[in-house]
C-alpha cells in the first residue's frame, strides 16, 4: 500500500481539471435547487416563519440522496473498456487511486452540501422569521455512522461495478439488509424463544421474559459490542474490502 | 530468370548520402545531419542510420569528430567516385556485356551509339 | 526489461489465449507486435501493463510484477491503447492535468509534436476528429519520455500524410533505453521503424527475431517470374513480378518485407527453424 502526498495531489488535481466542468455543473444545480426549496419554503410559510427542523430534513436529505449519487458515479471510468485501462494504468497506486475518489465522494462533496445548507439557513433567520435548529449530538453521531456506512457501501460498490452502480448497489444493499435482518431475527427467536410470550400472529404483542441478569447483560455488554462495531468496524472494514476489489479490478 | 537482390535499407541511405556529397550539397569538410535528424527526416530507425555512418566512416566517406558529429571527408567525392567506378565495373558492366552478346551488339556499334547520344546530349544543353 | 515467463492466461475456460507463453523484451529496441486477429496482441499488452492478470506463470517489467500496478513502473510507462478515450477538454488542460504524473514529460516536445501534427494547440479534444485526437494522444505519449510505450495500432484511423507524421514524431523521441512495443497489422506503415519482430500465433510466440539477423540468415528478391534459383522458401506475387524469400549462405544484406515474412510464416506455415538453427 504506497502512497506519496505529490502523487496524491496530482491525482486529486487530474480529477479537478478534467471533472471540473461537470463539478460546476452539479454545484451549480444543487445551488439552483436549494433556491427553489427555499422559495417554495418562504412562498408556503406561515406566521411563525420557517420551521428550524426544515433545513435540518432538507439537509440530511440532500446529503444522503444525493451524496450517495455522487458516490455512485464517482468511478465513472470504468463505464467503459478504454476508460477502464486508462484508470488503472494510471501513474498511482492502486491506493491512491481509490483515496483520491474517497476523498472527493466522502469529504470535499458533503462539505459543500453542508456549507451550502447552512448559509440557506442562515439567510433564512436573516431575512425573515425562522428559527435555527440544530442536531443533538446523538442524532448527529448516528446520522454521520449511518452515512459513512452507506457511502462505504456504495463505494465498493462503485469499485466492483462497472456501470449502473446506484441500482445495483440499492438492490443488493437492500438484498443484503433483508437477508441480515432475517437472519439476526431467526438467530434470537432461536436462542431466546423461551423468554417470549405471546405470539406474532396476534400483532404486536410480544412480551420478552428476560431476568434481569440477563437484560444486564445485553445492556452491558452485547449492545456496547454492537454499538462499537457500527461506529467503528463497518465502513472501515468496507474500505479496506473496496482497496482489495481496486487492487483486482481488471480492464 | 535473375533475381533481383532488394538493396538492404541502409545501403540505400548510403547511396543517398553519397548523391548528396556528389552534388555538393553536403560540402566536403562539413557537418552531415546527425543520425537522429537524418532518422527523422526520412523516417528510418536512427539504429540502421547508425549502420550507415559506421559503413560510410570505413569506406573513409564521413568522419566522427567526437562530441560533435559526423563531417564529410576531404576528397569524399572522388572516393565516392572510384566506388561507384568499381561498382560499375563488377555488378552492371557485365551484365551489359551479357546483354551486347545476347543482342549482338560489338563494340564498333557501341562506339556510335555512344557518340551519337553524347553529341545529342551536348546539342540539347547548347539550347 | 520485460518478461514474461510460462504465462497462462484466458478469458473463458474453454480456450486459454496464451499457454507457456515466454518472452524477453530488452531496451534499446522497437518491437513489432504481429499476428491474426483475435490472436491476443491487444491482451499480451494489457498483461504487461497490469490492467489484466496472468492466470499462471508471471510478468514482470523492471523485476516487478507487473500485476502490482507499482506506480514507480506505471510513471515510466504509456500505453496507447486502440480505444483511448479523451475527456471533453483543452488541450493545454489535457496536459495540465495528466503532464505532472509523468515525471519525464517535455511540454515543449509535445507542443512541436502537435506542430508536425498539424494541430492546434489551442484545440478543444471535444472538436478534433478521432484521428486528430490519436495524434494529441501520440504527441502524448512520446512527449511522456517514458522507458515503456506501447502502442496498439498506433496509425489505425490517421490518414496519409499522418502516417509519415506519426513515423516523424515517433522517431524523434526515442531514446536509448527504450523499449517501443507496437502492434500493428499495418506492417507497410512501420516496416522501417521496426528493429524486431514478435509473431503470436496459437497462444505461443512463434516467431521472434531481429530485423538485423533476418537480414543476415534470409534473402529477399525479386522476379519477374516464378522459377529460377534454387533455394527459394517462400514466393508470392506482387504487382510487377514476384518477391522471394531465400536462405542466405553469403550472408549478403537485403531490405526485409516484414509484410512479406510475416505471410510466409503465419499464412503458408513457412518453416525457417532450420536457418536461424545455430
Amino acid at each position: 500500500m504506497e502512497f506519496n502526498i505529490t502523487r496524491f495531489g496530482n491525482l486529486i488535481k487530474r480529477d479537478f481539471i478534467i471533472y471540473r466542468k461537470q463539478i460546476l455543473i452539479i454545484m451549480l444545480g444543487l445551488i439552483g435547487l436549494l433556491l427553489l426549496i427555499y422559495g417554495f419554503a418562504r412562498i408556503t410559510e406561515d406566521a411563525n416563519g420557517i420551521n428550524g427542523e426544515f433545513w435540518k430534513s432538507i439537509g440530511l436529505a440532500f446529503v444522503f440522496i444525493v451524496g450517495l449519487t455522487f458516490t455512485s458515479i464517482v468511478f465513472r471510468d470504468f463505464r467503459s473498456p478504454g476508460g477502464r485501462l486508462q484508470f488503472l494504468s494510471l501513474p498511482a497506486s492502486n491506493f491512491e487511486k481509490l483515496a483520491s475518489r474517497w476523498l472527493y465522494s466522502l469529504i470535499l462533496f458533503p462539505l459543500f452540501i453542508i456549507v451550502a445548507v447552512w448559509i440557506l439557513s442562515t439567510l433564512t433567520i436573516a431575512t425573515g422569521p425562522g428559527i435555527r435548529a440544530y442536531f443533538e449530538s446523538q442524532e448527529l453521531t448516528y446520522i454521520t455512522v449511518g452515512f459513512l456506512i452507506l457511502h462505504a457501501t456504495t463505494l465498493l460498490f462503485a469499485v466492483w461495478f462497472n456501470n449502473l452502480v446506484a441500482i445495483k448497489s440499492t438492490i443488493i444493499s437492500l438484498l443484503i439488509t433483508f437477508l441480515w435482518g432475517l437472519l439476526m431475527v431467526g438467530m434470537f427467536w432461536l436462542i431466546f424463544n423461551q423468554y417470549f410470550e405471546g405470539s406474532f400472529r396476534a400483532g404486536p404483542s410480544v412480551h420478552v421474559n428476560i431476568d434481569s441478569t440477563a437484560q444486564e447483560f445485553f445492556r452491558t455488554k452485547v449492545a456496547p459490542v454492537g454499538d462499537f462495531l457500527l461506529k467503528f468496524f463497518v465502513a472501515p472494514f468496507l474500505w479496506v474490502v473496496s482497496y482489495f476489489k481496486m487492487k483486482e479490478k481488471e480492464a | 530468370m535473375k533475381f533481383k537482390k532488394n538493396q538492404t535499407i541502409y545501403l540505400q541511405i548510403a547511396d543517398f548520402i553519397c548523391e548528396n556529397i556528389l552534388t555538393h550539397k553536403w560540402p566536403q569538410e562539413e557537418k552531415i545531419s546527425s543520425v537522429r535528424e537524418l532518422a527523422a527526416s526520412i523516417e528510418v530507425n536512427p539504429n540502421t542510420v547508425m549502420r550507415t555512418y559506421s559503413h560510410l566512416q570505413e569506406m573513409g566517406v564521413i568522419f566522427n569528430k567526437r562530441g560533435i558529429g559526423y563531417f564529410v571527408s576531404k576528397g569524399a567525392p572522388n572516393k565516392i567516385k572510384e566506388m561507384q567506378k568499381q561498382e560499375f565495373i563488377k555488378q552492371e558492366l557485365p551484365e551489359i556485356f551479357k546483354k551486347m552478346q545476347l543482342l549482338q551488339i560489338d563494340f564498333q556499334e557501341l562506339e556510335k551509339i555512344y557518340k551519337s547520344i553524347n553529341s545529342n546530349g551536348q546539342k540539347s544543353d547548347q539550347n | 526489461m520485460i518478461n514474461l515467463e510460462k504465462l497462462h492466461f484466458s478469458y473463458s475456460k474453454k480456450k486459454p489465449l496464451f499457454s507457456d507463453l515466454d518472452l524477453e523484451l530488452k531496451p534499446g529496441k522497437v518491437y513489432g507486435l504481429l499476428g491474426k486477429n483475435g490472436t491476443g496482441k491487444s491482451s499480451l499488452l494489457k498483461l504487461i501493463v497490469g490492467a489484466i492478470f496472468a492466470k499462471r506463470g508471471q510478468v514482470t517489467v523492471d523485476g516487478v510484477d507487473s500485476s502490482k500496478r507499482d506506480p514507480s513502473i506505471l510513471n515510466n510507462l504509456f500505453f496507447l491503447s486502440e480505444n483511448y478515450e479523451t475527456p471533453a477538454v483543452k488541450i493545454k488542460d489535457y496536459i495540465a492535468a495528466n503532464g505532472p504524473l509523468y515525471p519525464k514529460f517535455d511540454e515543449s516536445k509535445f507542443y512541436s509534436f502537435l506542430e508536425i501534427f498539424e494541430i492546434d494547440q489551442q484545440a478543444n479534444l471535444e472538436h478534433l476528429s478521432y484521428g486528430q485526437r490519436k495524434k494529441v494522444i501520440i504527441s502524448f505519449a512520446v512527449a511522456t519520455n517514458v522507458k515503456y510505450l506501447l502502442l496498439d495500432e498506433p496509425t489505425n484511423g490517421l490518414d496519409i500524410p499522418s502516417k509519415s507524421q506519426f513515423r516523424k514524431a515517433l522517431l524523434s523521441g526515442f531514446h536509448d533505453d527504450q523499449i517501443v512495443i507496437i502492434s500493428t497489422h499495418q506492417i507497410r506503415d512501420l516496416n522501417q521503424l521496426i528493429e524486431s519482430i514478435i509473431i503470436i500465433e496459437e497462444g505461443k510466440i512463434l516467431f521472434h527475431k531481429d530485423v538485423f539477423e533476418l537480414e543476415e540468415k534470409l534473402l529477399f528478391s525479386k522476379s519477374l517470374s516464378e522459377d529460377g534459383e534454387a533455394e527459394v522458401m517462400y514466393s508470392e506475387m506482387v504487382p510487377g513480378g514476384y518477391i522471394h524469400i531465400q536462405s542466405n549462405p553469403k550472408g549478403e544484406p537485403s531490405e526485409v518485407e516484414l509484410e512479406v515474412l510475416f505471410n510466409a510464416i503465419v499464412q503458408n506455415k513457412t518453416n525457417f527453424d532450420q536457418i536461424f538453427k545455430d
